[in-house]
């Protein structure tokens, strides 16, 4: 009697621990996650997510890592087949359309309720562009203050002072730009003072305007101010640094070098702190960086960045959420992006991490430049649209063929409408 | 003799044979390019950002079409680049197909050189140009400058923009000459001898025999290179962007921007359709055109 008990409780509990096993391989979570990181770049993220899945067993992390060349059109295609990535990643440009076409999961109710997500240690700014009627649908990973770059090699063979904070762009900044840019015995400009500042391209155009009293577009983005006196002196001043100057190259000089910067023949230039890798630790010359100059106006700067969103589509919003949360702490941040130096993290709390893996370096001027500076704009659905028109008219200026008041009322004629239509 | 029940197998035989043969381009083209063209006409008749569903709009993507100035522009730019590109590409392939077409000693090599430019990846070659084109350190201003001209800003000028890009063009000229390669061996030889015999010089040869009797290939050529110059976009989308201004804005870089990047979808598709049109109508004038030059050697004669 007795053997046959132990035989059925044995049995028992073999049937209870198999029904668990299959059970639990039931629960298992498959989340795709996708990324849009360098080569070099993917074993960190490989890291975290092994790290991830030991902490969260039930769930299994699929990384998925697109070209940049082709990742919109990715996106776009997935949508329609609502087939995207459980989380992916998402540019401060593509935000807008992804959240009003209804790509994205609206995350603000999990933000309310999770007490340790911590809003708070973010920069506010960060989440402009992902934010739509009130509520977030990304969560930015990095947000940097566009600033000044410079050469410091060159610098000290010109016997130029290193920029400061007291920098006003139309004293030491003008009179740098000019000492660096060298030319050779025929003419030839060999070296260049500045790059980048002049073409107004979307990233410098807020801050190069304000910097001398001018304006570029409202938050609203129902207006444009290109054809206000101050605003075409701001941007005259820029395009003169190339076409009186010359301590900036034309359009035609910089063609095939993509940033003439990374090549050490140019003394200062304006970028994020996602640029640091490729000029700072890369170049083959020293580099540093400082806040944007102040200009007659004041000082300003613009700023942008990425983020994470969870497809409106997932079958796993926990899981999901999970994810986000996690690979966006402040510890996800300081792993990713605060030791590796890749990029300057959206959290507060995550920044010692990244100003000791660029120690050395003036990198305390992107937290400084946080403080006031605004998102880079246009940034609703019709941005890339409206960035084509203002580039494709620069450029003109930057070539002769156009004057600032010309291709300024160009911009404005066909962008208001382009515009209205979008704000209706 | 064979019976009639015998020839019917055969012709089963051979029709099944076709229709196997043909399937795979058959299903492709059903399911990647006839599928794709016949959603084009709905999608531009309704106003679709890809990721929303379409709202009908009837004809009024047709009708902003005609009121976008940027629209003329990259129809001009397109004609005067397919007018270019086509008819220098055409004639610089039958002149190298012609010298290729000697029997000299190592003329293999020569051929395969002429025809490596049309295999080489299409965006390398197109940053190689990029480079070629410099206007500071570029070859093109140095080969100009041995011969004491001051070259041009090339892709930054408004003017020269466009002729560069067909310059460019020429660079894959190889898959055409292959083409004429072909057709000019297959000039008979009796025809051009007795040619010769009756006393006609080397021109009129070329002229009144090796011309009619490679005609439907110069023809063949003429309305593939249209065609495939209407729809040019990898060029100027790595080169200019379309720029300056939009000097080297072609309409195949217009239907991409509209749909990819300014999420216009409903708008592309109008201008595919007004491209397809074009064509077509384009293609039609090459064909009723062809009846007056074009000889085949059929027993209907042209």
């Amino acid at each position: 009697m007795l053997r046959k008990c132990l035989v059925f409780v044995l049995i028992a509990v073999v049937f209870t621990l198999s029904l668990q096993g299959v059970l639990f391989a039931q629960q298992v979570v498959t989340l795709r996650v996708a990324h849009a990181w360098e080569p070099t770049f993917i074993e960190v993220q490989k890291k975290f997510d092994e790290e991830f899945m030991k902490r969260h067993p039930n769930i299994k992390i699929q990384m998925e890592n697109y070209s940049w060349d082709n990742i919109l059109e990715k996106y776009q295609t997935q949508a329609v087949a609502k087939t995207l990535p459980d989380v992916f990643y998402v540019h401060c440009s593509w935000g807008q359309n992804f959240i009003r076409s209804g790509m994205l999961m609206n995350l603000q109710s999990l933000i309310d309720k999770d007490p340790s997500f911590n809003m708070k240690d973010f920069f506010p700014v960060g989440f402009t562009p992902f934010i739509y009627k009130g509520n977030i649908y990304v969560v930015p990973y990095d947000c940097g203050a566009i600033i000044l770059y410079y050469n410091v090699d060159l610098f000290k063979s010109a016997g130029l002072a290193f920029p400061s904070k007291s920098w006003r762009l139309d004293k030491e900044f003008f009179e740098a730009a000019l000492k660096l840019t060298k030319k050779d015995d025929k003419g030839n400009v060999v070296q260049f003072g500045l790059d980048r500042g002049p073409s107004l391209d979307y990233e410098v155009i807020i801050p190069a305007l304000k910097s001398f009293g001018g304006r570029f577009i409202n938050e609203e983005e129902t207006e444009l101010y290109l054809t206000e006196p101050k605003t075409i002196a701001a941007a005259k001043w820029w395009i003169d640094l190339v076409v009186k100057h010359h301590v900036a190259p034309t359009p035609a000089e910089s063609q095939g070098l993509v940033e003439p910067f990374t090549f050490g023949k140019v003394g200062m230039t304006f970028g994020g702190s996602w640029m640091l890798e490729r000029w700072v630790r890369f170049g083959k010359f020293k580099a540093d960086v400082q806040e944007w100059p102040s200009g007659p106006a004041g000082r300003f700067t613009s700023c942008a960045g990425s983020g994470y969103g969870i497809s409106a589509y997932t079958k796993y919003p926990k899981e999901a959420w999970l994810y986000l949360k996690e690979y966006l702490s402040k510890e996800g941040q300081i792993f990713m992006w605060g030791k590796t130096g890749r990029g300057s993290p959206t959290r507060r709390s995550a920044w010692a991490s990244f100003e000791e893996a660029w120690k050395g370096l003036n990198v305390k001027a992107f937290r400084n430049a946080m403080n006031y500076a605004e998102y880079v704009r246009p940034i609703s659905p019709v941005a890339a649209q409206l960035n084509q028109i203002r580039d494709r008219e620069i450029q003109l200026i930057l070539l002769g063929k156009k004057t600032v008041e010309e291709a300024f009322k160009t911009i404005e004629d066909e962008s208001l409408p382009i515009m209205t239509k979008a704000n209706k | 003799m064979v019976s009639k029940s015998k020839v019917s197998q055969l012709m089963r035989k051979e029709y099944r044979d076709f229709w196997l043969f043909i399937s795979p381009w058959l299903i492709g083209f059903i399911a990647f390019s006839a599928g794709p063209i016949v959603a084009a006409i709905f999608i531009s008749l309704t106003e679709w950002n890809i990721l929303t569903s379409p709202k009908w709009i009837g004809l009024e993507n047709f009708i902003n079409l005609f009121r976008d100035k940027v629209f003329y522009t990259a129809l001009i730019n397109t004609a005067y680049y397919t007018a270019g590109s086509v008819t220098l590409g055409t004639i610089l392939a039958l002149i190298v197909a012609i010298l290729l077409n000697q029997h000299l000693k190592g003329i293999t090599i020569f051929r395969t050189l002429y025809f490596l430019p049309s295999v080489t990846a299409g965006v390398a070659v197109t940053i190689l140009w990029l480079w070629i084109y410099n206007p500071e350190f570029g070859l093109a201003n140095y080969f100009l400058s041995l011969v004491g001209i001051k070259g041009p800003q090339w892709l930054f000028d408004t003017r020269w923009a466009l002729p560069a890009l067909i310059i460019m063009s020429l660079w894959g000229i190889g898959s055409n000459m292959m083409i004429f390669l072909a057709a000019l061996q297959n000039v008979p030889q009796e025809l051009l001898e007795a040619a010769e015999i009756d006393g006609a010089n080397i021109w009129r040869r070329f002229w009144h025999i090796t011309i009619p009797m490679i005609s439907p290939t110069i023809f063949l050529v003429l309305v593939m290179s249209t065609i495939g110059a209407f729809q040019t976009f990898m060029q100027p989308y790595v080169m200019t962007r379309g720029g300056p201004g939009n000097a080297t804005m072609l309409y195949g870089l217009y239907i991409y921007f509209n749909a990819f990047q300014w999420w216009k979808m409903g708008y592309a598709s109008a201008l595919s359709w007004i491209m397809f049109i074009i064509v077509f109508v384009l293609t039609l004038i090459q064909f009723k055109l062809s009846k007056s030059w074009v000889y085949y050697e059929t027993s209907e004669g042209r």
